[in-house]
């Protein structure tokens, strides 16, 4: 069984500070200022932190941070699918057998590259299979000066910042969800803050290759196109809070709105209100994020964030596509469920 | 209260204070604004309110007032915006808090930052009490 340390220090190598925090409340657990503070508290938990701690990060590793593609598959080929990825075993490997941690930096440092099928979980409602791989991120970081010798004093009093640049081996996990019912497989790339596109749509071809060898066919061939859900989504004012906005208007203008403000939604903002009244016509939404606040008891609420960001480009084209949903500050499966049912509300009304 | 009875207890409380003009002056902008437009008052917004061309001492000490639980007009709040852009919004006990022991911790790294002004945006809010009243 991982130790609480080792727990601890996974689940901050994953989730954002504000998701981990609060899931360490909704467990009761003592919380520190910062991750640093909070890992020496956690150190003087009693064993039984363990299982809850070790279920919040497996869930993490389910659906925290994740760009998501879904694929249709007709019936007969989803079947064939699901029973492939049933079969499949995880391959041994020092990923495989500490899941769900994470790998320390020396064994990042010689992991090797690629997918790896890690770990396998069957549930009523769908199998997980959970790949790891090693992803390059770049990383801003801001240095002080005192950490610099004397002699360069002269140089650094001339800067206002110094911010150093450097790259990290993290590790990605990657999750293909094959559900128990007709609904999309769903591919869930690991996509922290701060990570480029790229690095994602470049895990996501690296795991269907992978998955693709595995089962000697490529089922993942029909991605679904999300790009309706972008107004559909922004015009329907029940559907939690809008909280980004970027839209195109028959005045030439080209507009990027964003309001990160509690229960504030841009649909009702003022300013954004004005501007749709000053319009004969309607805008054209290529870009929408929305926040779903979520109330777990009295003083703890959950805020999942659905981001489908297209791009004015694709949003003038004859027949906009967008593949790739982003879903953030996810607590646990729950919220994650909840907006993925919201995206298939959509796909089935939307037909 | 009434905007009325927050002038009154301005001018009674703070009697003899330079800034309570400018917060009688605060406090008509704050009368006339819809509250919608009173959620995210930066300082270059609240310069402009009160017809100043910069902030000034007296104008920091008009906020004091208006923020402080006798009167408590605004919450001073403050947004953090990280390397990348992606804003946070800090709640007003951890901001004060974070003023209090000289340390913020980075909504997403979970980092301890110590030199944080760099990182923030202050501004002032509407409170709910006074936004009732209104």
């Amino acid at each position: 069984m991982p130790n609480l340390n080792a727990i601890a220090n996974s689940m901050r190598g994953r989730m954002p500070w504000t998701v981990g925090r609060r899931i360490l409340q909704e467990l009761r657990l003592d919380r520190g200022k910062g991750w640093d503070r909070t890992l020496a508290r956690l150190a003087e938990e009693d064993a039984e932190a363990i299982p809850p701690l070790t279920g919040a990060l497996t869930d993490h590793i389910l659906c925290g941070e994740k760009l998501v593609r879904l694929y249709t598959l007709d019936p007969e080929r989803l079947s064939e699918f699901r029973a492939l990825a049933k079969a499949q075993t995880p391959t041994k490997s020092a990923a495989s057998d500490q899941f769900p941690l994470l790998l320390s930096a020396d064994q990042l440092s010689t992991a090797p590259p690629g997918h790896t099928l890690i770990a396998v979980i069957h549930e009523e409602d769908g199998t997980a299979l959970i790949y790891s791989s090693i992803r390059i991120v770049v990383r801003r970081v801001q240095l002080d000066a005192e950490d610099f010798p004397d002699s360069a004093g002269d140089l650094i009093s001339k800067y206002e910042e110094i911010v150093g640049i450097k790259s990290e081996r993290v590790q990605g996990m990657d999750v293909l969800w094959i559900p128990s019912d007709n609904r999309p497989v769903q591919a869930r790339i690991d996509f922290p803050r701060g990570m480029l596109f790229d690095a994602a749509d470049h895990a996501l071809t690296s795991l269907k290759h992978t998955v693709q060898a595995a089962t000697g066919v490529d089922y993942l061939t029909t991605p679904i196109n999300l790009f309706p859900l972008i107004p559909a989504m922004y015009a329907n004012p029940k559907e939690g809070t809008v909280v980004e906005l970027a839209f195109g208007a028959s005045t030439a203008a080209l507009k990027h709105e964003k309001m990160r403000r509690g229960s504030f939604s841009l649909r009702d903002e003022a300013y954004h209100r004005g501007g749709l009244a000053a319009l004969q016509g309607q805008i054209s939404p290529f870009k929408v994020s929305i926040e779903w606040q979520r109330k777990l008891d009295e003083t703890l609420v959950s805020t999942p964030e659905l981001n489908l960001h297209s791009t004015s480009r694709a949003g003038g084209a004859a027949d906009p596509v967008l593949f790739d949903a982003v879903i953030r500050d996810c607590m646990g499966i729950a919220d994650f469920e909840y907006v993925m049912a919201r995206i298939q509300h959509y796909l089935d009304t939307l037909g | 209260m009434s905007i009325a009875e927050l002038k009154e207890t301005v001018q009674r409380e703070w009697y003899g204070v330079p800034a309570v003009e400018l917060c009688l002056r605060l406090l008509d902008f704050v009368d006339r604004m819809p509250s919608a437009e009173l959620r995210m008052l930066t300082f270059r917004e609240l310069v402009s309110a009160v017809g100043e061309k910069a902030v000034t001492p007296d104008l920091l000490t008009a906020l004091a007032i208006l923020t402080n639980p006798q009167v408590h007009v605004f919450d001073a709040r403050a947004l953090f915006v990280d390397e990348g852009g992606e804003e946070t919004e800090i709640e007003p006990e951890e901001l004060a808090e974070a003023h209090e022991s000289g340390e913020l911790v980075h909504p997403i790294t979970g980092a301890i930052i110590k030199d944080f002004s760099p990182y923030i945006v202050p501004f002032f809010s509407l409170t709910d009490e006074a936004r009732i009243q209104k």
